[in-house]
């Protein structure tokens, strides 16, 4: 992508050399950047020849430039005839082509002037530029930029077009047919607002919008490494959709994140906005050196931070000076000190256990119970302390007398009574059981086997006392939270090489990069005083990487490509005066968020059709200009999302613990080896929106593909196109029933088999089908028909897939068939991308 | 028209139209520029058998008389110097020198000292190239392991496998290019996870992830069509999805819906070429036997190695074949016999198959884990159960195949196995800052290995979060030693 992105660029920009001047920050900082930076740049330890390129002074004072053109020793070098002497060098594998080195001697010839690189200046404060034809401000940047690269924009798309892409991208789900007929029925001017306005007040709209923010957080339900046990992160992820729905503030619900354990009388809902910090992954493998755990965690954080809310790849200090970006190692660990006073040791606990899993955190956090929870919990901790001990009065006795049994046991005969409890007999005579096969035997045994009153009612008792305690523990979730050490504060250092072990120099002082600013006198040193510089309006990266990634969730791309890099090494803006006219509006507004999205879904470059023309094709392969609507594929979790949807069986249920839809047999077990065994016998969980599902950060949910991996930060969405997908839409359990659903829905529309096939594929795609659609789809209906009318074993399989029973009223060999045709219409290519 | 013709007329009817080529993610590499190996290539895939959990260097390939000799005393101050120990010794009193239970003999006309629990690959001796003098800087698995798979100790980097399709792309269009199979003891007895990083692709594309291919239910997740809809009639409507994608196609003109199309198809068609893989009915007795016994259950270590040449004869790039189970920290007397058993003659057999089929030649066979054990005791050998802990300044792994000095040994550790030593026989103690010629460390693998493969490790980049990564971070040296 960066590749075709790069060639698109040669093409679509005119060469420099037809252009009057160069200009550093756009022809020359790039080249300088990635070619000579390495050892010509910030980082002093890399250093050669003592020269540095990246500030003028400094180049100037070295007598690179020469007097003219000719006579700089730069220019020199850089068309030196013996390869032993011209730059860059040979060895250093970096290879510079003529234009480059062209553009260099042109920059030194215009006197080598430089410029700040863009990011790190105040957004510039613009009016849009007066284009003829713009009725909008957002039309008047993008207008006036396609005409400079010989493109103009696209027709608007279709009303039904309209409203399908922008619910899928406000909501993440399709608009039902009843708001598609009000849409068009709307003849008042002002039609389309008014349908973007309610899908902003829609409670789906912080459901959707928190997705992008859960992999920017690493944000995963379990703690990674050896054990990978459990965790509670679920009542952040509520804290953001509500903060997202309520049109909360950005700065605000950043402030909180950062530091709303540190605001005056923190509320219970600022301590969980928190775990943005503690999201990252738990060390609790035996033999960890708690140091170097804990070093790792305040590492992750400050790096999270700084990619999530700056835009900068700030974790290359932790080794050495940035190579790029004015950022010294120093300043890397007066940053990373913000993060490093937490009340933590590196050790994890304590521990939890439920019916399935093992919950496990790490110091610091906060148990969020209600006073009746609290009551609640207490009465059942007591409860289960007293039927465990009279349990474990008997418990010896029941082990030996299990033990003697399983020993001599017919299990031919438990064969056919008890099949799972005779393998597990037959598995125990060569290898231990696990403890669910454990549990399950001890409770055959002494409720079928032993025979002791006196027994089993102990055994009943302290099973129900446990269980009872296990469904508190679930919806009583102990949330990590940051929270700083009481007293004087932890010593920061710089750490050689970036190592746990190598802290050296004297204490650091918490701050911030001196080339992004300065600190007010009265800021505290400490997360607050840091998340207050982040929001205010004197940082020149925050606002400009948030509307970024506001408007990269919209369009698809954001007008920098790179929204994890606003720096050196990643891309220009394509439209910068743009990015600055929103980035000060945004703050201007009070970090508005709806009123952010509502002006970019309402433009007219928004509206515009997604056709690609050969123009297209010739001059913006990719769409930067922004000339005609993205087509980008949806991602698996809207696309699961909008199949249940469409077959009217999602559950909209909103918030709480995680749920765990259908899921390949053995998968967790194998991963595993069976230390994980799946929930799968949990009713109603398998209709839930996507990002309610479990993730395990060992095995992630196999049918979110081209999800991220919740291992580390990512804000640039992926999408790829693998054959893998293709079999997720194809054979995933979840996705048949669902084709299943629709075809239930078409079956139970009353009209006939053409009319049915319309109606599917209005459902799916809010238009109209056309003639040559309908023909295929009918053909196929008939062909399935036949199929399945002759096999009635493949019939009765295909639609009992799933958990749910199929409808007793409909036919089932047409049930089949038109499974197939929803098959079918949910894997079309127009289904699966952003319309 | 077949679904194969439409979508190859889709395909190229698109080329024509000057992009479709570089939309086609298969067959392109991962952004749409088909990478060439910096030079010619020694091998043209790779299988690692990847033993988890830090195989015994001192009881397995290393032989250290010293340790008899002195059995139970103090392994001596200044052979360790100022090593961290992992939390689980560092806290005992006692580092008592623990000598290996079974006999080394030397095997094969290269005379190479290898345990007698190992009399399989100890017959292939010849074959191999041993290196004595790995290291590491990663105290636990599974920071070791991910440093060894990524290049990294944090999860997150793309794996080894991952980088290689990113390079190479792959040699069998119906197949994934990089496979992991996973096994472990049949006792169970250790506790480290396989996790899906150590074969992810990180922030490469994630089609350049490795595929895990499932010793219990479907080998690949959702290949197998829903019950109730044959190979057939799923064709059968994938090609009028196929033109019901094209009428789209028509009217938005996308050259991505081409790309769309070939995917489906390739879904259909590994819909029986992954089973065909996996299937091995076919195995004479021969071949099987050669395994030995295990080869017969499902997910062993030994049927992953067999499953492991299939692959590899069908075009698949990188295997990563990961057996448990090596963590001997308490079990040592009882468990690693057993777990030699199991690995010895399949990891063996898998040379010597490749090596009749002809595929040795350019195939890489890696074996080895993330590090070594400790020369001295973990517990005490008065009990029943004692071990030893990590080790990774010095540990032992070899290498066989194509472009290997084959019948040799790499470098040598100290009397007591804790250090490397240069040629001289000095203790070094190097490190990923400060390598050392005679050493081997994580990232001089990977870059060797790569070099194998035709890449010049410091070039095989890709830029992510403002940075060209690489597999070898910033360190890494190609050893020549290692070559033939």
């Amino acid at each position: 992508m960066l590749a075709r992105f790069a060639t698109l660029v040669l093409v679509a920009t005119p060469s420099v050399a037809q252009r009057e001047s160069v200009e550093y920050g756009r022809d020359v900082r790039p080249i300088l950047a990635a070619k000579c930076f390495q050892c010509h740049g910030p980082d002093a330890a890399q250093r050669k020849a003592e020269l540095r390129l990246d500030r003028r002074e400094a180049a100037l004072a070295a007598g690179v430039f020469g007097d003219d053109d000719e006579a700089s020793p730069l220019v020199e070098r850089l068309f030196h005839g013996d390869p032993d002497e011209r730059m860059p060098p040979r060895e250093s594998g970096i290879e510079m082509t003529d234009a480059e080195r062209d553009t260099l001697r042109r920059w030194v010839a215009q006197g080598a002037p430089y410029e700040a690189h863009w990011a790190f200046s105040p957004p510039a404060r613009v009016d849009p530029p007066g284009t003829r034809d713009a009725a909008h401000p957002i039309d008047a940047f993008t207008f006036a930029r396609m005409r400079e690269h010989g493109l103009e924009p696209s027709p608007a798309a279709s009303r039904r077009t309209l409203i399908r892409r922008a619910s899928l991208d406000l909501t993440g789900l399709p608009p039902t047919l009843d708001e598609v007929d009000a849409f068009l029925a709307d003849t008042r001017p002002g039609a389309f607002e008014r349908v973007v306005d309610r899908l902003l007040q829609s409670p789906r709209f912080g459901e959707h919008m928190v997705m992008p923010w859960l992999d920017a957080a690493r944000y995963a339900d379990s703690n990674g490494y050896q054990h990978d046990a459990d965790r509670y992160a679920w009542p952040w992820r509520d804290w953001m959709i509500r903060s997202l729905n309520a049109n909360r503030p950005l700065d605000q619900m950043v402030v909180a994140m950062l530091a709303g354990d540190l605001l005056e009388e923190p509320t219970q809902d600022d301590l969980v906005a928190t775990a943005f910090n503690r999201h990252h992954a738990i060390n609790q493998e035996g033999g960890a050196i708690p140091q170097e755990v804990r070093f790792n965690y305040v590492v992750d954080r400050a790096n999270v931070a700084a990619t999530v809310f700056l835009g900068l790849t700030m974790g290359c200090a932790q080794c050495h000076d940035h190579k790029y970006d004015p950022i010294s190692q120093r300043e890397y660990y007066e940053f990373f000190a913000y993060f490093d006073n937490v009340e933590e040791n590196g050790h994890a606990g304590p521990s939890r256990h439920n019916r399935y899993h093992q919950f496990t955190v790490a110091k610091p956090f906060v148990e969020l119970a209600n006073e009746e929870q609290k009551r609640d919990l207490a009465a059942a901790r007591t409860a289960a302390k007293e039927a465990k001990g009279g349990y474990d009065k008997v418990a010896g006795a029941i082990g030996k007398a299990e033990a003697a049994w399983m020993s001599s046991v017919d299990v031919a005969a438990l064969e056919t009574s008890a099949p799972r409890i005779a393998s597990a007999v037959l598995k125990r005579r060569g290898t231990p059981l696990t403890g669910p096969e454990r549990r399950m035997v001890r409770a055959f045994y002494v409720g079928e086997v032993a025979g002791n009153e006196d027994w089993r009612q102990r055994y009943d008792a302290h099973r129900a006392a446990q269980e009872r305690l296990a469904i508190l523990h679930e919806t009583v979730p102990l949330v990590m939270v940051m929270r700083d050490r009481k007293g004087a504060r932890r010593e920061t250092r710089v750490h050689t090489r970036g190592a746990y072990d190598a802290a050296a120099g004297e204490p650091l002082t918490p701050g911030i990069p001196a080339a992004l600013g300065t600190l007010p006198d009265d800021a505290p040193a400490n997360r607050l005083g840091l998340a207050r510089w982040i929001v205010d309006s004197d940082n020149p990266l925050f606002a400009r990487v948030m509307v970024n990634r506001m408007w990269q969730a919209i369009f698809g791309r954001g007008l920098v490509a790179t929204a994890a890099d606003f720096g050196a090494t990643g891309r220009p803006p394509s439209h910068p005066r743009l990015l600055d006219w929103l980035a000060t509006r945004f703050v201007e507004s009070g970090f508005d968020q709806k009123a952010l999205y509502r002006l970019l879904v309402t433009s007219a470059t928004y509206r515009q059709s997604a056709r690609i023309s050969p123009k297209h094709r010739e001059v913006d392969p990719d769409g930067v200009w922004l000339s005609r609507s993205s087509r980008h594929r949806l991602s698996s979790a809207v696309l699961r999302d909008q199949a249940l949807f469409v077959a009217g069986m999602l559950d909209g249920a909103m918030f709480g613990p995680p749920v765990y839809p259908y899921h390949p047999e053995g998968l967790w077990a194998d991963v595993s080896f069976e230390v994980f065994a799946y929930p799968h016998g949990r009713d109603g969980d398998q209709h839930r929106r996507s990002l309610y599902g479990f993730w395990r950060r060992t095995v992630a949910p196999p049918n979110m593909f081209d999800s991220a991996n919740r291992l580390d930060c990512v804000v640039e969405p992926v999408r790829t196109n693998s054959p893998l997908h293709a079999l997720t839409m194809l054979n995933e359990t979840g996705f048949v029933e669902a084709a299943r659903g629709v075809a239930t829905r078409a079956m139970r529309f009353d009209g006939s088999t053409r009319e049915r096939a319309a109606q599917v594929l209005r459902w799916t795609l809010a238009r109209e089908p056309r003639e040559q659609e309908l023909e295929l789809l009918v053909s196929v209906l008939v062909r399935e028909r036949d199929r399945y009318a002759k096999d009635r074993a493949a019939t009765r399989a295909l639609v009992e897939v799933g958990r749910i029973a199929p409808p007793k009223d409909i036919e089932f060999v047409d049930l089949a068939a038109w499974t197939v045709v929803a098959q079918l219409v949910l894997n079309l290519d127009e289904v699966l991308c952003r319309p | 028209m077949s679904l194969h013709e439409l979508s190859r007329r889709a395909f190229l009817g698109s080329t024509a139209q000057g992009l479709g080529l570089a939309a086609l993610g298969h067959l392109a590499a991962a952004d749409g520029v088909r990478r060439r190996p910096h030079f010619a290539p020694r091998v043209r895939r790779v299988v690692w058998l990847m033993q988890t959990g830090g195989p015994s260097h001192v009881d397995l390939f290393d032989p250290k008389p010293v340790l008899a000799a002195r059995e139970g005393e103090e392994l001596p101050k200044e052979i360790r110097g100022d090593q961290r120990l992992t939390t689980m010794t560092a806290g005992q009193k006692s580092l008592a020198l623990l000598p290996a239970r079974h006999p080394f003999r030397k095997w094969g006309e290269s005379g190479t000292e290898i345990s007698t629990l190992l009399p399989h690959i100890g017959s292939i001796a010849d074959r191999v190239c041993l290196v004595r003098s790995m290291h590491t800087e990663a105290v636990n698995h599974a920071p070791a392991m991910t440093l060894l798979l990524t290049g990294h100790q944090l999860p997150g980097r793309p794996a080894f496998g991952a980088w290689t399709s990113y390079g190479l792309g792959s040699d069998n269009e119906d197949l994934p290019a990089y496979v992991a199979l996973t096994s472990r003891d049949r006792e169970n007895s250790c506790g480290q996870l396989l996790y899906d990083h150590y074969w992810g692709s990180g922030f490469l594309p994630s089609r350049l992830q490795g595929v895990k291919l499932h010793g219990q239910g479907d080998p690949v997740p959702f290949l197998r069509n829903p019950d109730g809809i044959a190979h057939e009639a799923r064709g059968e409507m994938l090609v009028d999805l196929a033109r019901m994608n094209r009428m789209h196609e028509e009217i938005v003109d996308d050259p991505e819906i081409a790309s769309r199309i070939a995917q489906y198809e390739l879904a259909h068609r590994m819909q029986t070429s992954v089973p065909e893989a996996v299937a091995f009915g076919e195995e004479p007795d021969h071949v099987l036997s050669m395994y030995g016994p295990d080869v017969h259950r499902r997910g062993s270590f030994a049927q992953n190695c067999l499953l492991a040449r299939r692959l590899l004869e069908r075009g698949v790039r990188f295997v990563q074949l990961m057996h448990a189970g090596w963590d001997q920290h308490n079990n040592l007397k009882t468990q690693l016999a057993i777990q030699c058993r199991d690995t010895d003659q399949p990891s063996a057999a898998l040379v010597l198959d490749l090596a009749q089929r002809g595929l040795l030649d350019d195939t890489l066979v890696i074996w080895g884990g993330e590090f070594g054990r400790t020369p001295f005791c973990q517990g005490s050998t008065k009990n029943r159960r004692y071990g030893r802990d990590h080790h990774g300044n010095a540990y032992s792994i070899w290498l066989a195949g194509g472009g290997v000095h084959a019948g040799s040994v790499f470098g040598a550790s100290d009397d007591f196995g804790y250090n490397p030593v240069d040629r001289s026989g000095n203790v070094i103690r190097p490190t990923k800052h400060d390598p050392h010629p005679d050493a081997v460390h994580a990232h001089d693998l990977q870059a060797t290995v790569l070099h194998l493969l035709g890449f010049d490790h410091t070039r095989l980049t890709f830029r992510h979060r403002g940075r060209d990564f690489r597999l070898t971070d910033v360190h890494g040296r190609v050893v020549d030693g290692l070559l033939a």
